[in-house]
């Protein structure tokens, strides 16, 4: 018969640690929602929930797993958005983010553990070894304006928030010069309806549709570049 | 049928910066419309997307050949490592170290991935040999020749088998080493390239372990560091667990409340973790609740948490403590019909596993509530029959436990028991199990 632990109430807060604490190191195995959480409910209210909407979730894997045709698959899969990140985001060129890209990944298949968000972990590496070729290459070229921004890993939903960038880049592709322009004037520069009319000789009631005709349309290019991802 | 806001409407609010509007409050439709509006014009105002220049959409085919091969190599070792693992870890733990020392072919960076599992699973069932695991790792690793493996792998891997080693030291209570072996592993990992995750890993080893040296504004520090980088990673498991931990060193220093709130800020993710790790944070929020004084919240999450441990075998034994929490908060909270039931019934359910210690201090649960009441025939039954189920029970420390227990009958016999007694009799039988030589002695009258 096993000698069991003296623990009353007042003590389980200990062994509760400890074994939370247990679960801080261990990989656990991420099964989908069996139980409904109650408390939920109980505690809902003192918790803003999240309205933004988001990217869908990427896939969970176990890189050490993965095979060959998984790993060449992942690579094309995110590498356009790693480029972007690298190469807009943190102004490293080219050839430097294809071997940034390659170091991310050689960083991701020797994860031992279960990786849920697959684009959020390449993203936020991409973050890591783009700072980290900052300073491994002494700063010599200027820093971008929005540095810090890049290197803080607490920003929200990093990922999302790039390849939400990297899909405006490509709608800003397909919209007529005169759109984009429009777009650059009020949005990018922060000018006002009247100094866009100005800059466009045109009356202000016009060029106030204009944005809205604009913004309306990048939106529709938008859905569509979605719609023929999915 | 609802009338939605054309998009002339939602651009025009979205003009207009209001934030509340009653439509949108009720429209998701319209709510969702507005925030792409938004997020598409908030994306135009960064110059990243006014780059013409456009990405080099060609994969490369040099990097996927280097992805490919590097996979199948470390495959390959991989698979090669788990034969090599067993003949290593045959026998006692005493001759694992001079066999590795006897023979070089241990050493790879797939033998050390191994180790690191094996050590994993070992820190449950037999810690010590948990640690000897992650003495052979990191004497593999630390010999391992960096130029033969690419990139940042040795130096890598030797952040994190130091980092496990911290681990199973922490876990064997030998602090000091966990704090040496984790400034090894964060020495090592930032020298590396990509290491936050890794970091942050090393970071909650360090929090735990700050915690055991009672320094709780470094385990802190360290826990919040390490969430805001799981959470940039998408690990939402090591999210919610590293918050946990913050919570559980704000606690210690008496920051219920701060505790509480850290715990209800990650609410919103724990439905995407497993369900032991959404017992485990269930049950820690139960412990802020209580420690804030929020007793109703915190029988109802106990609740919760026993019912999430309920549905693991694994996890029975922490359903019962964490119904004896809600039992002794419902017999504080003056419910002492509804507490004596539910302590009775804990009482044969801890006997059935053979929790002894924990049956008897139910007991005493149940003898302080019969006392308060006065109830005092059925405290002295209570009483003997803790006696006689505590002598059937073979234990090393039996004979010192029954002469407490002993007393205790006498005391309830003669109708002489005070609280002080029984407190006392409850903080002895408490400490017994870790201090067996402890000799009983009835308190100062």
């Amino acid at each position: 018969m096993g000698l069991t632990k003296s623990i009353s109430p007042q003590r389980r807060a200990v062994t509760t640690e400890r074994k939370a604490s247990v679960l801080d190191q261990e990989t656990l195995e991420v099964s989908a929602p069996a139980v409904a959480t109650a408390p939920a409910a109980t505690t809902a209210e003192t918790i803003a929930q999240p309205q933004r909407r988001t990217a869908p979730k990427s896939k969970s894997v176990e890189p050490a797993k993965l095979t060959g045709d998984e790993i060449e698959t992942l690579y094309i899969e995110h590498r356009a958005l790693l480029l972007f990140v690298a190469c807009r985001k943190f102004r490293i060129n080219d050839v430097d983010a294809e071997n940034l890209i390659q170091e991310v990944f050689l960083s991701f298949l020797q994860t031992c553990t279960r990786i849920d968000n697959v684009r959020a972990w390449l993203v936020a590496a991409m973050c890591n070894a783009s700072r980290h070729h900052w300073r491994s290459t002494g700063r010599v070229e200027p820093l971008p304006d929005d540095y810090e921004n890049q290197s803080d890993p607490g920003s929200q939903s990093l990922a999302d928030r790039f390849a939400m960038q990297m899909t405006v880049q490509k709608v800003l592709g397909y919209m007529q010069p005169r759109c984009r322009e429009t777009l650059r004037l009020h949005y990018f520069e922060g000018r006002s309806a009247v100094d866009v009319a100005k800059e466009m000789e045109t009356t202000n009631r016009y060029a106030e549709k204009l944005i809205h005709n604009c913004l309306r349309r990048a939106r529709e290019i938008y859905n569509n570049i979605n719609m023929v991802r999915r | 049928m609802i009338a939605h806001y054309d998009e002339e409407a939602l651009i025009a609010l979205l003009d207009s910066g209001a934030e509340s509007d009653p439509h949108l409050g009720d429209c998701a439709e319209c709510r969702e419309s507005l925030d792409e509006f938004r997020t598409i014009a908030s994306s135009l105002e960064d110059c990243a997307v006014w780059d013409a220049a456009l990405i080099n959409g060609e994969p490369s085919p040099q990097t996927i050949a280097n992805l490919r091969a590097f996979a199948d190599g470390q495959g390959s070792e991989d698979d090669a490592a788990i034969s090599l693992v067993a003949e290593l870890l045959a026998g006692s733990r005493e001759e694992w170290m001079p066999r590795l020392l006897a023979n070089n072919r241990y050493r790879t960076a797939g033998v050390v991935r191994k180790l690191m599992e094996a050590s994993d699973k070992s820190l449950d069932v037999m810690p010590p040999d948990a640690l000897q695991i992650s003495a052979l790792a990191t004497e593999i690793v630390d010999k391992l020749d960096p130029r033969t493996y690419p990139s940042d792998t040795v130096m890598k891997l030797r952040g994190n088998a130091w980092r496990n080693r911290a681990y199973c030291l922490y876990y064997l209570g030998e602090l000091h080493e966990a704090s040496n072996a984790v400034s090894h592993s964060r020495a090592l990992l930032n020298g590396c390239a990509i290491s936050d995750h890794d970091l942050a890993r090393t970071g909650i080893v360090s929090s735990l372990n700050e915690r055991g040296l009672d320094d709780f504004e470094s385990a802190i520090t360290c826990a919040q560091e390490s969430s805001r980088i799981f959470h940039s990673f998408g690990d939402v498991e090591r999210f919610v667990s590293s918050s946990i931990a913050e919570a559980q060193s704000l606690l210690k220093v008496g920051r219920s409340r701060h505790a509480l709130e850290t715990l209800l800020r990650v609410l919103p993710n724990v439905h995407s973790i497993s369900d032991d790790a959404r017992a485990r944070f269930f049950s820690n929020v139960a412990f802020c609740y209580r420690e804030s004084g929020n007793v109703l919240s915190a029988i109802e999450t106990f609740e919760i948490a026993a019912n999430l441990f309920e549905t693991r075998e694994e996890g029975r034994a922490e359903t019962l403590w964490l119904e004896w929490n809600v039992a002794v908060l419902l017999l504080n909270a003056g419910k002492a019909d509804v507490a004596e039931r539910r302590l009775l019934d804990l009482v044969g359910r801890f006997e059935a596993r053979g929790m002894i210690t924990e049956a008897i201090l139910v007991r005493l649960d149940l003898a302080e509530s019969y006392l308060v009441a006065g109830r005092l025939n059925e405290l002295e039954c209570l009483c003997r029959s803790a006696l006689s189920y505590f002598s059937e029970v073979g234990l090393s420390y039996t004979a010192r436990a029954r002469t407490a227990l002993a007393y205790l009958h006498e005391a309830s016999h003669e109708r002489r028991l005070t609280m002080t007694r029984l407190q006392h009799v409850r903080t002895y039988l408490k400490r017994l199990p870790t201090e067996p030589n402890l000799l009983f002695a009835p308190p100062p009258h």
